[in-house]
């Protein structure tokens, strides 16, 4: 029986190739973008999961005074003191993180990132090696990724190779190579290049940390609770330790410690401050896909049911002979499920394949996001093929079974039953299709129009011609000297804090308010060169020491946060740990994280000289390049041993550009997909209206109707779903837009008029050309031989 | 074999009935062949429907092989024809997609045949008919004579006890005609029951009983 089926099926799919293709390729993208949805999904909920002892491991986070946000950074000291005192609490990891130059041999000097932890580490986490050791309780051991080492040793085996770390300094440390790691997997909120003992770490006076010292804080530190039931209790007893960190550090009085579970590490997107382990995708990436792909699927199933009803007569004989030759209505129901099973099965097939080149292509577009589908080592995919096979079948495939299987042999070949698919279900299903095309086009049209608009977006200060070099107290001088003298740099500014690079958080307080704020500690020109804009007041005296301490300039929102103008902020007193000062200025308000978090209040304290530890250049105009390149020149001049750091400041909006731009690709990509699906869709209903329609067509012609009365003749039955399918895609495709948007960008330039416009116009041009193509046709034939043909 | 009693059909037109059949009673016994005449709209295919249970009457009771037909349900309906009864059109309604092997096979198919026994009871369909050289030729591929041979080798493949043939040499030659009705002789000898629609006296006279319709009326 199946082989006999299978057999029609192919003989079927090969004869109607064109149907069979466009069905085909249409559902394979349906579930290609599915399967890549759901991989997306699972992989933004999957961070840290591969720990074996997960449910037992802790991260401690602090909660400071005076400070919302609770922060990622923990003291030192209080990982061996919970163990020590804990009954509940079997063992700690501390980690802290550096970048620092690195040699090894007699290559250039690197920049690397180095990880320094407990021995413990390895207790805790599950991160593979792949040869030596990972013993790091020997001081002298470093451990490498696989990355890291072909970074380092290019070819070489890195094993027993020496590195110097700090290279360079006085105080520079050789490591010897024990062993290389697996890279940490992308979902894991740990991540890291070089790991070794907690006790190699260097202060930035060159001193090694003490175990006891309360006014450090570790990046982070976990515990280990065998019994996950005690951590209520633990987090409880770890308060005693609150006001010891307390007097430890005036400026960041702990007030409590809380316990954050291993599975929830990854999930404070942007709750937690000082936090310098990697979060999952933003919710948007995890859902945005999923709502994407379920309207191109649910798109590319209309169709399929739309084009099988509609080609449907050319089967009717067959079903009708298949019923007098004893096929009862459940065969046929099963045959025609089966032929649908075969093609979504042919559409799984070829996803498998369009995934294979689209999931890399996507994991490029977007840092922070590896997806795979390995179909065959990961059960859960597995199923999700089948699951998503059936329903697929089910879906696109009952409508037409039925439709198909209802009429009885007589009525076939007595010719009372024709052509399917023009009936109200049809239509329907043309007009969701409609719809859905319509919020793809809007969407992608949206997100191209907000890329133009973050273009040309005045962040508050200047992103284009300036770049920033980090130094120390010991290369400063030299350097600022040195870089003077560049032909291609048009000013210099020495700083401590720098926009969007570093800041602090400090309590604002003024009328009895405390309001958290971000303070940048500025040198002198820092404004000039990083073009603030002053709404009221004056900046600080440059090159005196006048301003110093007790003077304050304000952004517009830090000032409106109590409540003032620009006009009236000015001579307002406020204060912060220990210091008092006099708002001096107000500046315009400043996107330090480009588009995505909202405006945050900032404040400019000036800084002595001494304090200066970057240096920010400004580039004569649209040679920002040659500076760049210039300055690189001469510190290589100055330290051959040193790696040179240096950032562009428009990198900030670089990373909002290249999510708006892929965005906008994967919309433009699904839009183009969702448009064909609906021509396909709408050119099969369209011909077989006119077929249906073709003797009254010509006998119209024959008695003089005009091309325009044919048009509506044959649109009329079509014309109130799409009037209706278009408003409320254009309804749909606002909202679900800005949806999106505002959960990616908090500054985005929504929907605009020129969008809807422009996405109307596309899609009446589409439905335009479909037709008119169709009608054109009609219109092209002999109303003699018309007649003739269909008497 | 056959006991149809004041069967009615008919179509509403407006707020009326257009009877297609009209208070007809039929006996027809095992191993007769039976031809049906009449002009076009008496009722002929109607009524042939009727007896091969592929289409409802509104009126009348059906017995067939003594079972009371218009008291089955459409499953029943469809076991009992699916055994008993084999179709044969003027129009061949070969399936295009199947070679003449595999067309023949369905009927088979459709009653859960083993796959050793259909190979053997197909193989010997196609040498009773001689068609063992066209079993895998698609029906496009044969004449019009050879399509109907086809459709009678599938009509007969369930070993059915009665043939409904509706005009079955209506798109042949007279040669290709005749070769048929000798067929149908010859099962009828071989004793099935067949029951043709026919235009043509000729073949009416290879029948041993004639009905004509009119309006959906026996009239003789």
């Amino acid at each position: 029986m199946f082989s006999n089926i299978f057999k029609l099926i192919f003989r079927n799919l090969y004869r109607y190739k064109y149907y069979s293709i466009v069905n085909i390729l249409g559902l394979s993208i349906g579930v290609a973008a599915l399967v890549w949805a759901w991989q997306t999904y699972r992989f933004s909920f999957s961070y840290d999961r591969f720990h074996q002892d997960r449910d037992q491991i802790f991260r401690i986070l602090s909660k400071i005074e005076g400070r919302d946000v609770k922060l990622g950074v923990c003291p030192l000291p209080l990982g061996p003191m919970a163990k020590a005192d804990l009954s509940a609490v079997s063992d700690y990891v501390r980690l802290e993180n550096i970048n620092l130059s690195l040699k090894a041999g007699q290559e250039e000097a690197l920049n690397s990132r180095v990880t320094y932890t407990d021995p413990s580490f390895f207790d805790f986490f599950n991160f593979p090696l792949v040869t030596g050791v990972h013993e790091i309780g020997d001081r002298s051991n470093i451990l490498l990724t696989e990355t890291s080492a072909k970074k380092i040793f290019g070819t070489k085996d890195p094993l027993g190779q020496t590195v110097l770390l700090h290279a360079g300094e006085s105080y520079q440390q050789p490591m010897k190579v024990a062993g290389v790691l697996k890279d940490p997997p992308v979902n894991s909120s740990i991540q890291f290049e070089l790991i070794t003992n907690m006790e190699n770490y260097v202060k930035n006076d060159s001193a090694l940390l003490k175990a006891d010292d309360w006014t450090w804080l570790a990046d982070a530190i976990f515990l280990k609770i065998p019994d996950p039931a005690n951590a209520v209790r633990v987090e409880k007893e770890l308060t005693k330790y609150a006001p010891i960190q307390a007097k430890a550090r005036q400026d960041l009085k702990a007030e409590h410690f809380i316990l954050d579970p291993l599975d929830e590490v990854a999930n404070h997107d942007r709750d937690i401050a000082s936090n310098v382990l990697s979060q999952r995708p933003e919710d948007s990436a995890a859902y945005g896909p999923l709502v994407l792909a379920l309207l191109i699927l649910i798109s590319s199933c209309l169709n399929f049911a739309n084009t099988t009803v509609a080609r449907s007569n050319q089967r009717l004989k067959e079903m009708g002979v298949r019923k007098v030759l004893g096929g009862n209505k459940m065969q046929l129901i099963r045959q025609s499920l089966l032929e649908c099973g075969l093609m979504v099965f042919l559409a799984v097939l070829l996803s498998t394949l369009l995934n294979s080149w689209w999931l890399p292509v996507f994991n490029n577009m977007f840092t922070g996001i590896k997806i795979s589908a390995d179909y065959f080592s990961d059960p859960v995919l597995l199923r999700t093929m089948f699951w998503l096979w059936l329903g697929v079948t089910l879906i696109a495939g009952l409508y037409p079974a039925f439709y198909i299987s209802r009429y009885n042999a007589t009525q076939i070949f007595r010719g009372s039953v024709k052509f399917g698919g023009t009936n109200l279900f049809s239509r329907v299903l043309l007009g969701l299709q409609l719809l859905v095309a319509c919020i793809t086009v809007i969407a992608g049209f949206a997100f191209s129009r907000n890329s133009d608009f973050q273009k040309n977006f005045d962040f508050g200060f200047a992103v284009d011609d300036v770049f920033s070099v980090q130094l120390n107290k010991n290369t400063f001088d030299a350097y600022h000297q040195a870089l003077s003298q560049a032909k291609s740099v048009e000013a210099l500014a020495g700083t401590r804090g720098h926009i969007s690079s570093s800041y602090k958080f400090i309590g604002l307080e003024a009328k009895g308010e405390k309001k958290e704020t971000r303070l940048l500690e500025v040198g002198d020109r820092y404004e000039e060169v990083m073009e603030l804009q002053l709404l009221s007041g004056r900046w600080f005296k440059p090159f005196s020491t006048a301003d110093l301490d007790h003077t304050i300039v304000l952004s517009e929102k830090a000032a409106s946060e109590f409540g003032w103008t620009a006009e009236t902020a000015l001579g307002q007193q406020v204060k912060w740990d220990t210091v008092h000062a006099q708002v001096i200025g107000v500046t315009k308000d400043l996107y330090m994280t480009a588009f995505f978090d909202p405006i945050e209040p900032v404040a400019f304290a000036k800084v002595q000289p001494s304090a200066y530890r970057t240096l920010v250049v400004k580039s004569r105009l649209g040679q920002v390049n040659a500076a760049f390149d210039e300055a690189r020149a001469i510190w290589s001049g100055l330290y051959p041993m040193k790696p040179f750091n240096a950032f562009y400041q428009n990198e900030i909006a670089a990373e909002a550009h290249r999510v708006n731009a892929s965005i906008a690709t994967i919309f433009f990509w699904f839009a183009i997909i969702s448009a064909l699906l609906t021509a396909t869709g709408l050119f099969a209903l369209i011909s077989l209206t006119i077929l249906k329609k073709l003797r009254e067509i010509a006998i119209r012609r024959v008695v003089g109707a005009s091309p325009g009365h044919i048009v509506f003749i044959v649109n009329k039955s079509y014309i109130l779903i799409f009037v209706l399918s278009l408003v409320l895609g254009v309804f749909a495709g606002i909202a679900l837009t800005r949806l999106l948007m505002d959960l990616i960008f908090v500054v985005n330039v929504g929907v605009h008029g020129p969008t809807l416009v422009y996405s109307i116009a596309g899609i009446l041009l589409l439905v335009a050309v479909t037709l008119g193509i169709k009608i054109w046709h009609t219109l092209s034939l002999k109303p003699s031989e018309v007649l003739r043909a269909n008497q | 074999m056959i006991d149809l009693q004041h069967i009615f059909k008919w179509v509403p037109v407006g707020g009326a009935r257009n009877f297609l059949l009209r208070d007809l009673s039929l006996q027809i016994g095992e191993g007769e062949f039976v031809s049906i005449m009449g002009p076009s709209g008496s009722g002929k295919t109607t009524l042939l429907n009727v007896i091969g249970m592929l289409d409802h009457f509104d009126e009348g009771e059906y017995k067939f092989l003594h079972e009371e037909v218009h008291k089955m349900k459409e499953k029943q309906r469809t076991q009992l024809y699916k055994q008993y009864i084999g179709f044969v059109f003027q129009a061949y309604h070969l399936i295009d997609e199947l070679t003449v092997y595999e067309n023949i096979e369905t009927p088979l198919l459709y009653q859960d045949v083993k796959g050793s026994e259909r190979k053997a009871l197909v193989a010997d369909m196609l040498d009773r008919f001689n068609i063992v050289g066209k079993k895998d030729l698609f029906p496009n591929q044969l004449s019009g004579g050879q399509q109907q041979l086809v459709g009678i080798a599938r009509a007969l493949i369930a070993k059915p006890k009665l043939i409904l043939a509706d005009e079955p040499t209506g798109n042949l030659n007279s040669k290709q005609g005749e070769e048929i009705m000798n067929i149908f002789s010859e099962l009828n000898q071989q004793g099935v029951t067949i029951i043709q629609v026919t235009h043509s006296e000729k073949n009416a006279g290879y029948g041993s009983r004639i009905i004509e319709l009119l309006d959906g009326r026996i009239v003789n």
